[in-house]
């Protein structure tokens, strides 16, 4: 089977959208918090004070905005773009030390958002270059 | 000597690359709130094994930069970073089981990095280009 490049496509490729729909979910994910730390700052067990570095407001943007463009990256990765995988390393990166210092508010969340984002990295940088290359 | 073409498995490289500059920032982040906003961890001062916070703050602080540039190291593929990756690791793993009281979570967080950046290191990172 060939791709529309004409170049064969294998197996592996797989990990390729694995990674892509992972970031797309992450992307949602991360955007839920920031929704809800926006709107209903009475979800999370923490309050405003015991957060690092921000408030909880100031929070619900750098997740919503962060949500946004992950989801995108996602995208990108699916559609085979090689700076859309180098992106989308930077950005999990990115999200798990936002999640790891986010962590007082909800844990699980956090944790599930830094899981999440490992197995992003592992199938980009492992297998990220068995996609097609546009 | 012709240059060795870098095969896909370069991948593991990066992979541990990515996770060592984690593990360093989580530290750094760690060693910072110990530093400066301490009450944000669980127990107090006098619960915390072997070293007040501050002394805490800045052992956090100092492994989490060698960490972050022994992974910038790995990537750029120098196989000292790899053998300080490796060391710092185990070293991070074992600070972080004595600090596990203070913040139980972070502390399982970084030790689960540590342990990926041991097994990428080890079984794999000797496919990397020198």
């Amino acid at each position: 089977m060939a791709n529309n490049n004409g170049n064969e496509v294998t197996g592996w490729a797989g990990w390729v959208s694995f990674s892509g729909f992972l970031l797309i979910v992450m992307g949602i994910l991360e955007m839920i918090s920031g929704l809800t730390a926006l709107l209903n700052d009475k979800f999370y067990v923490a309050s405003g004070t015991t957060l690092v570095t921000f408030d909880i407001t100031t929070w619900g943007w750098v997740h919503l905005v962060l949500g946004l463009v992950v989801m995108m990256a996602g995208m990108a990765v699916l559609s085979g773009h090689v700076w859309g995988r180098v992106i989308a390393v930077l950005l999990a990166m990115s999200s798990i030390i936002a999640n790891f210092t986010f962590m007082k508010a909800y844990p699980l969340w956090s944790i599930i958002a830094i899981v999440i984002d490992v197995l992003i990295i592992y199938a980009l940088t492992v297998h990220g270059r068995e996609g097609r290359e546009v | 000597m012709p240059q060795k073409k870098p095969t896909n498995w370069l991948g593991w490289v990066y992979f541990a690359s990515a996770m060592m500059l984690l593990a360093g920032s989580m530290q750094i982040i760690a060693g910072l709130v110990a530093l400066f906003q301490n009450d944000y961890y669980l127990v107090t001062e006098k619960s915390v094994l072997a070293f007040s916070y501050t002394q805490w703050g800045w052992i956090h602080l100092v492994g989490g930069v060698v960490v972050l540039l022994a992974g910038l190291a790995v990537g750029a593929g120098r196989t000292w970073g790899r053998v300080i990756g490796v060391l710092m690791a185990i070293g991070s793993a074992l600070l972080n089981l004595a600090f596990l009281s203070s913040y139980p979570i972070w502390s399982i967080m970084i030790i689960v990095i540590d342990v990926f950046v041991i097994y990428a290191l080890t079984i794999h990172g000797a496919e990397a280009r020198e």
